[in-house]
């Protein structure tokens, strides 16, 4: 006992040395100074200070939105500027709580619970801290665990999604080429070839119209209009059928089949199949 | 003496809280800020997430140190790789999902572009052609000449469509008009097209451009870009 009690100043000494408070003020000053300059010089390359908040706890997520929104305003044909300090903001915060601070109490606290100094509840600052640093971190890692195979099951269902939709585009891509055909075939008289006289009436496809990369056409006549139906090459239950009179107007649209590939298997087994497929 | 040495104890462990939290806030901060502004945020994010990885690993490390069990210093560390590696996988997963949804987006507006282009082409070129066939008696009018009388003369290298709004990129240039033939190329400013070397009839490059002939047996459609 009596030899414990004199090793324990001699710890206290050199901690004393090595973490002053003057260390400890001059070390967070020049950190809040070194921040600040970084904020203001940043803050002076942008030209304004578009403040809406999109906090999420995982920062890719902010990203992946940014990346999103860049698409959309390629969309609509805006140019693409910098982003917004807020956004910034909003990722650092997130990066910051999930990679400095949650781990930081968490850790250190769980370290001197480990050794048992002394309990979490020792002090209300250092309560304080622990607790947050627990709903912080236990979230954050559960969120991170959990979040990373469904994004990636839920990412894999769009893919497969998203093929079926792009060739249903193509479809109809076709139909409009052979909608104007049909207005082409009635404007032209009978004495040429594929000329309708007036009618639409003996309408056929032309070959390089019936069948192209994405679809097979087919006609059939329906009283003064032609009735079109357009097969998908790649998802063949994907199916358009519309009608299409002598000035080319197309009308009556009907879809039908699945608009994918084929319909995804429901259960257990399955969605475990497909979280292996889409790694 | 107990009671003092307790004291300066849990000061000591405050301030290595707060070291530890400058020292991890300014390496996150300095990282993200490095790259400099760009469009978007992954090499931000990618700097500083190298540098949240490098301090949590160091923290792990000062805090599993002995004193602390072997158990529970590598359960620390096991729990603490698999949540790297996963937040890790939850990054690259996002970032190739927002970056596929951003090229479906602008697939999707090149699609559209392309449908309201030849729509609007089909509306051009619909009543000269149209008008070129009901013609009855013996003088009758080029489908040069009835498109001149649509479009007015001399129109040829200029563009010929009115912009519907600012954000409308739709140009059609009318290359050439004789008496059996109307070329138009048209377009979009906006969609970007099959190469991103094509160069545009404007001067830009990568967008999407289609040519229209009509002739009297009817419309050539052809994707240049």
């Amino acid at each position: 006992m009596k030899s414990k009690i004199e090793d324990i100043p001699l710890q206290v000494e050199g901690t004393k040395d090595e973490l002053s408070i003057r260390f400890i003020t001059s070390f967070l000053l020049t950190t809040l100074i070194a921040l600040a300059v970084i904020y203001v010089w940043d803050l002076a390359r942008l030209d304004r200070m578009n403040f809406s908040p999109r906090f999420f706890v995982l920062p890719w997520v902010v990203a992946a939105g940014q990346e999103i929104e860049n698409g959309l305003n390629e969309f609509s044909g805006r140019p693409l500027e910098p982003v917004s300090l807020s956004i910034r903001f909003s990722a650092l915060g997130g990066m910051l709580l999930i990679a400095v601070l949650g781990p930081t109490l968490f850790l250190l606290e769980m370290r001197a619970r480990a050794i048992a100094r002394h309990s979490s509840l020792a002090s209300w600052p250092r309560s304080t801290a622990s607790i947050v640093g627990a709903v912080i971190t236990i979230p954050v890692v559960s969120i991170i665990l959990l979040a990373a195979p469904i994004q990636k099951v839920m990412f894999y269902e769009l893919k497969e999604a998203g093929p079926g939709q792009r060739n249903t585009r193509d479809v109809v891509s076709g139909l409009r080429r052979i909608a104007w055909d049909v207005f082409q075939y009635r404007v032209k008289p009978k004495s040429m070839a594929n000329g309708g006289g007036g009618s639409v009436a003996g309408y056929t496809i032309p070959p390089d119209l019936a069948t192209t990369p994405y679809a097979h056409y087919s006609v059939s006549p329906k009283g003064e209009s032609i009735e079109v139906l357009g097969r998908s090459t790649r998802s063949p239950s994907v199916t358009i059928t519309i009608s299409v009179d002598g000035n080319g107007s197309m009308s009556n649209w009907r879809l039908g089949g699945e608009f994918r590939d084929e319909a995804p298997p429901t259960g257990f087994w399955s969605s475990l199949k497909r979280l292996f497929l889409s790694y | 003496m107990e009671n003092e040495t307790i004291t300066i104890e849990l000061k000591r462990e405050t301030a290595v809280l707060l070291v530890w939290l400058a020292t991890g806030m300014f390496l996150v901060v300095v990282a993200f800020f490095l790259p400099g502004n760009s469009t978007d945020l992954w090499e931000p994010l990618a700097a500083s997430g190298v540098a949240g990885a490098a301090y949590i690993g160091a923290l792990v490390v000062y805090c599993t140190r002995p004193a602390v069990s072997t158990l529970r210093r590598w359960t620390t560390i096991g729990i603490t790789a698999i949540t790297l590696l996963a937040a890790g996988m939850g990054w690259a997963g996002q970032k190739e999902r927002g970056q596929w949804q951003r090229e479906s987006i602008l697939s999707i507006r090149a699609q559209t572009s392309r449908a309201v282009l030849f729509d609007d082409m089909v509306h051009i070129l619909k009543e000269p052609y149209e008008m070129f066939y009901s013609q009855r008696g013996p003088v009758r009018r080029s489908l040069g000449e009835l498109f001149q009388m649509k479009y007015g003369e001399g129109r040829v290298g200029t563009n010929i469509f009115a912009a519907r709004s600012k954000w409308d990129g739709l140009q059609v240039i009318l290359t050439d008009l004789r008496d059996d033939r109307i070329v138009l190329v048209a377009w979009d400013s906006y969609s970007r097209g099959k190469s991103a070397e094509f160069t545009n009839l404007g001067g830009q490059r990568g967008k999407i451009q289609e040519r229209f002939t009509l002739t009297e047996g009817g419309l050539s459609h052809e994707v240049e870009n």
